[in-house]
């Protein structure tokens, strides 16, 4: 473990379960000059200057956050639940 | 290299006395604006298309027209300029992207061939891509082996995509508003030689099907099937080879995907020789598909071999000698057509 450790420079806030896995993983495999990198992540760049500048409310992101995770979860269950498709949808939607 | 048409055979409609003519650049600026016009989830975005309007000023005044938000100019990065078109597409917009020479859509082929080809069939028809990558082949003006290339087969390949590549104003305009309407990714390719050839384009608007060929001449010896630039070296042939007592019939796809496969088989069965040109490499390249298509098709009624002629399978030449030698011209075309006919 190294130093970069206790304060995960790219963490937004918006997922603290996924982003410790991911920084979990970091430690192995990224270097302190990614970490370092990951400080200028545009995204959180954009959100902290959002909520500075009093444009979005944190609250704002907490919401899109639970909405994201919901979507994923929703399509992960359909995906786990719903059978293959057909043999005779095999040439259905190449195009539209 | 192209000599003005005045073999084709448009359609009823533009040979209404008095049609204007306008160039093949002006029919493209045309169909983009009235589209932009028409719908504003139309927007253009690429290499110096705003300001400067394109570098061959195919859209010069859109920017003024349209504004910065929907003429856009972008980095130089093709891969980043089609990802933002996929993306844009896949959330309801209508985006045309701009890659100024088909040399450079191999930067493009993660997005378009693995995101805008698949995000349809892999969502399940929940997601449609429906943008226009609109881009430049051909060789002939000595710009060397990597701005010269016609890599149109590369992308008629992939399921997915659809591909035009007009030869005529009158194509240009009405294939280029039917790619822009339509729900999936599009592929445009245009000859930079032809930017300058004019031709006549009804002031009225029209649309043309993607996937419907156009008999250019009509004829029975023989069926030549030219794209691009090559209907005017095959019109050229076909004069020629009227003079010689041969008559050609021409048929230009307009389309590679979907390929008017109906239209070839039938002028091949009714002329019983058939003869691809495309300016393509010859190896795997359009033409063999086409080729195929009128062997499987018109079998009992053939008197010869189909034939094709493309681009030698060398990079293009920078050398002008060189590169005229490389690329498909009226000589062969000429030459191939009387050996098919026994009139060598």
């Amino acid at each position: 473990m190294n130093e970069t450790n206790d304060t995960y420079p790219g963490e937004t806030g918006l997922d603290t379960e996924h982003r410790l896995h991911a920084y979990e993983q970091m430690s192995r495999i990224r270097t302190l000059e990614e970490a370092e990198w990951t400080r200028r992540d545009p995204v959180k760049l954009l959100k902290d200057w959002l909520v500075e500048t009093k444009q979005v409310e944190t609250e704002v992101f907490e919401r899109i956050q639970q909405d994201v995770n919901a979507a994923v979860d929703d399509a992960v269950a359909f995906a786990l639940r719903a059978s293959f498709s057909n043999e005779s949808e095999v040439e259905l939607y190449v195009y539209a | 290299m192209f000599t003005p048409e005045n073999g084709i055979r448009y359609s009823p409609a533009i040979h209404a006395p008095g049609v204007r003519q306008i160039t093949f650049s002006q029919a493209i600026h045309e169909a983009v604006s009235e589209e932009m016009a028409r719908d504003e989830s139309v927007f253009a975005i690429g290499e110096d298309i705003a300001v400067a309007g394109s570098v061959f000023k195919v859209f010069v005044g859109l920017f003024e027209k349209f504004g910065p938000e929907r003429v856009i100019d972008s980095p130089i990065s093709e891969a980043g300029i089609a990802g933002i078109g996929v993306g844009a597409a896949m959330t309801g917009m209508r985006p045309i992207v701009d890659i100024m020479f088909c040399d450079f859509a191999t930067l493009v082929m993660d997005q378009m061939i693995n995101q805008a080809a698949k995000t349809h069939y892999m969502s399940g028809g929940k997601l449609t891509v429906p943008m226009v990558m609109r881009t430049t082949l051909g060789a002939g003006s000595n710009t060397a082996a990597q701005h010269s290339q016609s890599l149109h087969a590369l992308f008629s390949h992939i399921p997915g995509l659809k591909v035009a590549i007009p030869a005529t104003p009158y194509d240009a305009k009405g294939l280029m508003k039917s790619a822009i309407r339509d729900d999936n990714p599009v592929v445009i390719f245009e000859d930079r030689a032809l930017f300058q050839q004019s031709g006549p384009v009804p002031e009225e608007e029209y649309t043309l099907p993607l996937g419907q060929a156009d008999v250019k001449r009509t004829g029975d010896d023989i069926t030549i099937v030219a794209t691009s630039s090559m209907v005017y070296a095959a019109l050229e042939a076909a004069d020629r080879l009227a003079a010689a007592g041969i008559s050609a019939e021409l048929i230009d796809p307009r389309t590679t995907s979907p390929l008017d496969t109906g239209t070839l088989i039938q002028s091949a069965r009714k002329t019983s020789r058939a003869l691809v040109v495309d300016e393509g490499y010859r190896r795997y390249g359009v033409t063999g598909e086409i080729a195929s298509v009128i062997a499987d098709g018109a079998f009992y009624y053939l008197d010869a071999p189909v034939k094709r002629i493309g681009a030698m399978d060398v990079p293009v030449p920078f050398s002008p000698a060189m590169e005229d030698l490389t690329i498909p011209n009226a000589d062969y075309v000429v030459e191939t057509a009387k050996a098919m006919c026994g009139k060598a």
